[in-house]
């Protein structure tokens, strides 16, 4: 019957968001299989900084990922604890891309790339923190 | 009595927010000056644009400040108007900040700068944002 409940309660906006955390966890587990077809893109971006070798991908991309799925996993079930993850996260992907964007030079990409990227990136975080925020009392 | 109950209310974080956002509302009130003291540095950033120009601050400085003036006062009186403006203002600072240092050279500034300037512009835009969504309740 609590599983029953959970998924109305739950709407359209969580559940679009925990589909897109378990994909981000697929990309950050797969960022060393990544990083095997080297491109000026590959490699994982972390702390504003992008990590090169299959070592730091493979190591930082399976934390991130495991992060992730627990993240997408509180955020399913509706659990209180998703809470202060999704303000941390709300925080370092702001931190991340900002301090990303400040130290590396920029790959060559069009404004509005960069402004749906934001968009997408933003969302995921800032929006979701705000949304549980906001509908705390529907968490347990 | 109303206005002793939102005082208590309202709490050390959004009071330490309204003051901050009232100096805010200060400094684009005077970016035209600022412009004209140090034009290499002064000038306001909208949207990852850097306004130089009297005309332009003497505009733009003006019509932020009283946004500004008006999130302050909203937060303050801790009015339930204030949380779209609250979360639209969450996801315009980190694009702005993205925006503009994706146009901008690496910059000076060292990164433990960034580092703390961005805990205070981020607090700022996303935590109140977060603080007033979860504290929603207490808005009237």
């Amino acid at each position: 019957m609590a599983n029953e409940n959970a998924r109305p309660q739950r709407g359209t906006f969580l559940t679009v968001m925990t589909v897109l955390f378990v994909l981000l966890a697929i990309s950050d587990f797969a960022k060393p299989i990544q990083f095997g077809h080297p491109n000026a893109a590959a490699g994982i971006v972390e702390f504003g900084r992008k990590f090169h070798g299959v070592m730091p991908n493979l190591i930082l991309g399976t934390l991130f990922g495991i992060l992730f799925l627990v993240y997408a996993y509180g955020l399913w079930n509706l659990r209180s604890w998703v809470l202060p993850i999704a303000i941390g996260y709300a925080f370092y992907v702001p931190y991340n891309v900002v301090l990303f964007t400040y130290r590396e030079p920029p790959v060559i990409r069009s404004i509005p790339f960069i402004v749906i990227w934001l968009a997408v990136a933003l969302t995921g975080s800032i929006g979701t923190a705000i949304y549980v925020a906001y509908n705390h009392q529907t968490l347990r | 009595m109303p206005n002793e109950n939102s005082g208590a209310s309202r709490g050390w974080f959004l009071t330490v927010m309204t003051v901050l956002f009232l100096l805010l509302a200060l400094s684009d009130f005077t970016k035209a000056l600022q412009f004209l003291g140090n034009p290499a540095v002064g000038g306001i950033v909208v949207f990852g644009h850097k306004f130089h120009g009297v005309a332009h601050n003497l505009i733009l400085g003006p019509i932020f400040g009283i946004v500004f003036l008006i999130y302050a006062y909203g937060i303050w009186k801790l009015r339930a108007w204030i949380l779209p403006l609250a979360f639209v203002y969450a996801f315009y600072v980190p694009y702005n900040l993205v925006l503009f240092w994706y146009t901008q050279a690496p910059g000076p500034r060292p990164i433990p700068f960034i580092v703390v300037y961005l805990a205070i512009a981020l607090t700022g835009s996303i935590g109140t944002a977060i603080y007033l969504a979860y504290h929603r309740e207490r808005l009237s």
